[in-house]
């Protein structure tokens, strides 16, 4: 088992001090670390999407196979992060590391990229899970329990980030957190895609102190979910995204390119059983609204 | 009456989650099922569809995981219980029996006697796990696709001069020593060997023989780009020599897409070497070329399975191209259909998961239908520019197991359901007449295939009933009794919606061109 790329945070927050914690959860393709930071550090199998402060690792078998349990302690420090019990030693200063920080993706026609981008994930999730995910809230697709229950809930949200309302759009976003059958409940990964949408539409909208209420709103979702799930709300309110969705952005607002686009929604439509269609549909939702971004 | 199971700080993936819920729904006796973690708006729903208990909404945290039902009873509630704890355990279960050591070392360490590995990586790094595993004298299926001809051409000519097996890349079924690899159906044991470039095709032909009574000593797959030039059919070579010298096996079964011309010859040469009965079936290939040889040629797949049990038996092999159900009935059978179609319906849709069932369905149907329009046509004209998003064309067969459905979600034969979409879609064009689909069962495909297809194949058939038009589906299913799946259970859960069911895709196939014939002659 080898680190193959590594969120760069995580391998800055490696080198600088040391930091103890314990294995929160195993999974087949992921481990969650208890690290003492805001959210969950992790290992993800390299043939996921890496995420926010996680490390891509190489491994012949699934993570629940390999010995590592919940509960055992794990270690960050040097470069290096640890599980002993489990014998993981991973050498994240010989990883690639990526940059997951979406502001740092240069916006180019981002109004060409708001019209095609909708357009383009909109035709990819009409053939998503009707029954069990969010998509039907920009497919047009039947409405499942799901998506009645959450509609007006997300049209609020809508309403107030338009409206600038930052403590109606916070409470609306705790309205809206923690909705769905999984272990990333569908609403969640539908606001983790929203908010980072949001982010580099201010950024092209020139309003840059709009960053700071998508934090506040991205907290207070964190705060009706899980852990897990908590956690990449909480990335996303910072700016942070999984690989496939900076591809994806990357991809569209920096300089349009088709293929890689099509690429990177099919990668991030791989993500979970509903997860990826979710975030696409938090993409789209935030599309659909003008923040002030120049126009062409 | 509302019941409530709670695992505090537990976490499921979420597709135990959507197995859960979907499974619940479907017990005896429960009305409604909510599984999740215990958020708020997770608890509100509860509340709006009437599953919440004072337990869920006062003390289940968003760290929980809870199962809330309606059901009848306690009776009910306990099966609820039951199956929920029986789809979590087996995956625990299945986590410890089947420990997996992360490193092909540590899988030494436990048994240095190992002689077979299945490799099922990404592509970039399956040519350096594969040459790991050559150079510890282990043989190779590598399941892995995207790996490049130059690794597979070194990979093959290094496993060739050691005697290993270095079955693949892409390679989707094998039978070692009576040990089923990946997609691979319950077969009888027998002395018919089969060496095979197709994944697809060898399922259908050794299904067949074990229905036909007979069984297979070994099936040995190549993987599909085996007998191009580039590779020059080392594994083809290896894996003939194999069954030359295995005293199990009497007759020798080769199936193949047609290859280049001089491999071809090679090959052919070498299967008249082995000195034992051999029956060749190069998909569409030229007949005249085999019999030179003084080899059996199949007219297809299922045909060569025919010929290769009436070798087995000590009989002389003769051309099977009829129908299990007799020609009367058949034709009769095809008739009556051709006269329920309404004005305009003519064209044949083939919805396909195993790519060889397809390109064969094809092949057999070309020179009645002219052009049969594909995302893997047998003409290069006739190729679809969007099958996945776009409408079908007039013939229209289509492959789902290819790249273009694949990206980004299972194999169909794992997942079936965007077949069946397609089946729903293309009913409702009053031009199709006929729908054809394959249904492929045993280990590694869906735990029940048919259930997505007789589905839509219902819905279909009641939708174009209700626009006037008569929508006829016909299937054939790939697999043995002694499947997981059953083949008789799978073949009837399509006969019950509706669905004209044949024993072969070559009898699907010549039936959807008996029906055709008559449409020809009553329009």
């Amino acid at each position: 088992m080898y680190a193959i790329a590594v969120c760069q945070r995580l391998l800055t927050l490696s080198q600088q001090q040391p930091h103890s914690g314990t294995v929160h959860s195993v999974f087949d393709h992921a481990v969650n670390l208890e690290l003492g930071q805001d959210g969950l550090a992790g290992l993800i199998a390299e043939n996921k999407a890496l995420t926010p402060f996680a490390v891509s690792v190489r491994t012949n078998a699934p993570f629940s196979q390999t010995g590592v349990r919940a509960g055992m302690a794990a270690c960050l420090q040097e470069g290096n992060l640890t599980i002993p019990e489990a014998g993981i030693f991973l050498d994240l200063a010989s990883a690639k590391p990526v940059d997951l920080g979406i502001d740092s993706i240069a916006l180019g026609n981002v109004a060409e990229a708001k019209a095609v981008l909708a357009r383009l994930i909109i035709d990819s999730l009409r053939d998503a899970d009707a029954k069990n995910s969010l998509a039907p809230l920009v497919t047009g697709a039947e409405e499942n329990t799901y998506t009645r229950f959450l509609a007006s809930r997300v049209k609020h949200l809508c309403s107030m980030v338009s409206a600038r309302d930052w403590d109606k759009a916070a409470q609306a976003a705790a309205g809206c957190a923690g909705c769905g059958m999984g272990l990333t409940p569908s609403s969640d990964d539908l606001l983790t895609g929203y908010f980072l949408t949001l982010h580099l539409l201010f950024r092209a909208g020139n309003q840059p102190e709009a960053s700071a209420h998508i934090h506040t709103m991205a907290q207070a979702a964190a705060a009706k979910t899980n852990r897990i799930s908590g956690t990449f709300l909480l990335q996303s309110g910072n700016s942070l995204a999984n690989a496939a969705l900076y591809d994806l952005f990357e991809s569209t607002f920096s300089a349009f390119n088709d293929p890689q686009a099509r690429s990177a929604i099919c990668r991030v439509r791989a993500i979970g059983s509903t997860s990826g269609a979710d975030m696409l549909t938090g993409v789209v939702l935030a599309l659909g609204q003008n923040m002030g971004e120049s126009e062409p | 009456m509302i019941k409530l199971e709670v695992k505090k700080n537990a976490y499921y993936d979420s597709v135990t989650l959507m197995l859960i819920s979907k499974e619940l729904k479907k017990l005896e006796g429960v009305s409604e099922a909510l599984v999740g973690m215990g958020s708020d708006l997770n608890k509100e729903i509860a509340q709006n569809i009437g599953v919440a208990t004072p337990e869920l909404v006062n003390a289940v945290s968003a760290n929980d995981f809870f199962v809330a039902v309606s059901c009848a009873g306690d009776e009910e509630f306990a099966a609820v219980l039951k199956k929920t704890d029986e789809l979590l355990n087996k995956k625990a279960e299945n986590k410890a029996a089947a420990y997996a050591p992360p490193t092909l070392d540590g899988a030494l360490k436990i048994d240095s006697d190992l002689n077979m590995a299945v490799i099922s990586v990404p592509g970039r790094h399956a040519a350096d796990v594969a040459q790991s595993c050559l150079d510890n004298g282990i043989n190779v299926m590598l399941f892995s696709d995207n790996v490049t001809i130059e690794e597979e051409k070194a990979l093959k000519t290094y496993a060739y001069e050691h005697e290993l097996l270095m079955m693949g890349p892409d390679c989707g079924t094998a039978i070692i020593n009576h040990v089923p690899l990946a997609f691979a159906n319950v077969v009888k044991s027998g002395d018919i060997g089969i060496v095979a470039a197709s994944g697809t095709g060898t399922q259908e032909v050794s299904s067949i023989i074990d229905q036909l009574g007979s069984g297979v000593s070994q099936v040995i797959g190549t993987g599909g780009r085996d007998l191009k030039k580039d590779i020059g059919g080392l594994m083809m070579k290896l894996g003939l020599d194999a069954l030359k010298n295995d005293p199990r096996t009497k007759v020798i079964t080769l199936i193949s897409k047609p290859p280049a011309k001089e491999i071809a010859s090679e090959m052919l040469a070498l299967a008249a070497k082995t000195g034992k009965p051999t029956v060749v079936c190069f998909i569409g290939g030229d007949r005249r070329e085999i019999e030179s040889y003084g080899l059996v040629a199949a007219v297809s797949l299922e045909d060569a399975a025919h010929k290769a049990v009436a070798l087995s038996r000590g009989e002389t092999p003769a051309d099977y191209t009829g129908f299990a159900m007799g020609e009367g009935k058949a034709e009769a059978m095809a008739k009556e259909i051709a006269a329920k179609f309404a004005k305009g319906q003519k064209y044949v849709r083939g919805f396909y998961t195993g790519g060889t069932l397809c390109d064969e369905a094809m092949k057999l149907m070309i020179s009645e239908l002219g052009h049969i329009y594909s995302n893997i046509p047998l003409n290069a004209e006739d190729a679809l520019e969007d099958p996945k998003g776009g409408q079908s064309r007039e013939h229209t067969f289509l492959d789902f197991g290819d790249d273009a459905f694949t990206v980004g979600r299972p194999h169909p034969m794992i997942d079936p359901s965007l077949r069946a979409e397609r089946v729903m879609t293309d009913a409702k064009d009053p031009s199709c007449a006929v729908i054809m689909a394959d249904c492929v069962i045993g280990f590694g495909s869906h735990p029940n295939p048919a259930e997505d297809l007789a589905a839509a194949i219902q819905t279909a058939k009641e939708e174009a009933a209700r626009a006037g038009r008569y929508l006829c589906c016909v299937c054939a299913v790939c697999g043995t009794e002694g499947d997981p799946q059953s083949l008789s259970r799978t073949q009837q859960q399509l006969a019950d919606a509706g669905a004209v069911v044949l024993p072969s895709n070559a009898q699907a196939t010549r039936f959807v061109s008996r029906v055709l014939a008559n449409l020809r002659q009553e329009g």
